[in-house]
C-alpha cells in the first residue's frame, strides 16, 4: 500500500492538549483533539448531574452515545474557546423526542476540506410520522434551523 | 477532533491501494493522481475506470461514519455528448462492488449517471448497504466511475468531484 502524506483536517486548537478516550473496540486510549463546537448536557431530573463531550476537569472525551437520553436534559452547544459566540440550547424531553448530533463533512477530489458543520437537533413522532428538526451551526457561528438537511450545502 | 477520512484508490491487477489520492483525474491509463495531459483520452473512448473508497484512517473519538454521498459539479466539456458513469446510486443499490483491474470499457453495474448535484440520500454504501456505517477504521464500498466520450469530444474539460459523509462523535 502506498501512503501519501496529505493534510488532514487541521486541529483548530493546536495549543490545547488532547483529551483521552478509552476505545473499547481497540482496548486503547485514544487522543481526541478539541473541536470548535462542543456539546454539554445537564440532566434536569431529581438525580441531576452533567456530561460534557470534552470534560475540562477530567481531560476525558465522551461520545454522544454516552448521553442517557432516557432522562430529561438540557443540551447545549457551546464554542470551545470563544465566549463571545452564542450558546445554543435545546430542552430535551425523552418522552417525545430523540436527540440528534453529528458532524457533516465534505471534501473535493484534491482533498480540499470544507469547514465542518456541527449539527444537532431532535426527532419526534406524531401519529407515526417522523419529523426531524436540525440546527446547523455555520462556520461563522450563526445558526440555520431546517427540517431537511439536503437544504444545507457547502 | 474527529475522524480522519481520505479517498483511497485501487489500481493494477493485484490491487495496489493508495490510502489517500491527490486528484481523481481521468485518462487513458490506470494510475493514481494522473496528469491528463500525459494520458489524454481519444475521442469516442472511455477513460480507465476509477475504483475509489472512503478510507477512515482514524476514528478520532467518533463512533460512526455514514451517509456517504458522491457527485460531480461542473460540466464535462464541449464538442460532443459525454457522460460520467458510476455504480453509485440512491435506489436499487447494487451492493458492494468487487475490485477488478480497471479497464477502459463498459463495466456492468457502473452505468448510472454520476449525479451533478448533492444526492438527497446516500448513494455509496458501506458493507454493501446504503444504510451501513463504519464504526472503526476501514473502507466504504468501491466507487467505480469513468468518463465516456464521443467522436466530437474536444480536450480541456475540468470538473470537480465531491465526497461527503456524516460523522457521529
Amino acid at each position: 500500500m502506498q501512503e501519501t502524506n496529505l493534510p488532514t483536517r487541521p486541529n483548530p486548537f493546536p495549543d490545547v492538549a488532547p483529551f483521552k478516550f478509552f476505545n473499547k473496540k481497540t482496548n486503547e486510549t485514544d487522543d481526541v483533539h478539541l473541536t470548535e463546537w462542543i456539546w454539554q448536557v445537564q440532566y434536569v431530573d431529581e438525580t441531576g448531574g452533567t456530561l460534557h463531550q470534552y470534560d475540562f476537569d477530567t481531560n476525558k472525551f465522551h461520545q454522544f452515545k454516552e448521553i442517557d437520553t432516557s432522562r430529561p436534559l438540557i443540551f447545549r452547544m457551546v464554542h470551545a474557546q470563544d465566549k463571545s459566540k452564542p450558546i445554543y440550547t435545546l430542552l430535551f424531553n425523552p418522552l417525545t423526542m430523540k436527540l440528534i448530533h453529528f458532524y457533516r463533512n465534505g471534501m473535493l477530489n484534491n482533498l480540499t476540506q470544507f469547514p465542518r458543520l456541527h449539527v444537532f437537533g431532535y426527532e419526534v413522532s406524531v401519529l407515526g410520522r417522523i419529523t426531524k428538526t436540525f440546527m446547523v451551526i455555520q462556520p461563522d457561528g450563526s445558526l440555520i434551523v431546517t427540517n431537511d438537511m439536503e437544504n444545507i450545502h457547502f | 477532533m474527529a475522524a480522519t477520512v481520505t479517498i483511497a484508490e485501487s489500481n493494477g491487477a493485484g490491487e495496489t491501494v493508495t490510502a489517500s489520492i491527490t486528484n481523481t483525474n481521468m485518462g487513458s491509463t490506470d494510475a493514481i493522481n494522473l496528469n491528463p495531459v500525459t494520458y489524454p483520452l481519444t475521442p469516442n473512448t472511455r477513460s480507465y475506470a476509477k475504483y475509489q473508497r472512503f478510507n477512515v484512517q482514524a476514528m478520532g473519538g467518533s463512533s460512526s461514519i455514514d451517509n456517504l454521498k458522491v457527485w460531480r459539479t461542473g460540466a464535462l466539456g464541449t464538442g460532443g455528448t459525454h457522460s460520467h458513469v458510476t455504480n453509485a446510486r440512491e435506489s436499487s443499490y447494487g451492493g458492494a462492488a468487487t475490485y477488478a483491474q480497471p479497464v477502459n470499457t463498459a463495466i456492468t453495474g457502473a452505468d448510472q449517471a454520476m449525479p451533478t448535484s448533492e444526492p438527497s440520500g446516500p448513494n455509496l454504501g458501506i458493507g454493501g448497504s446504503l444504510a451501513g456505517a463504519l464504526t472503526a477504521t476501514g473502507y466504504s464500498d468501491y466507487l467505480i466511475h469513468q468518463i465516456v466520450t464521443d467522436a466530437s469530444a474536444t480536450a480541456g474539460s475540468s470538473s470537480t468531484m465531491n465526497y461527503q459523509y456524516d460523522e457521529t462523535a
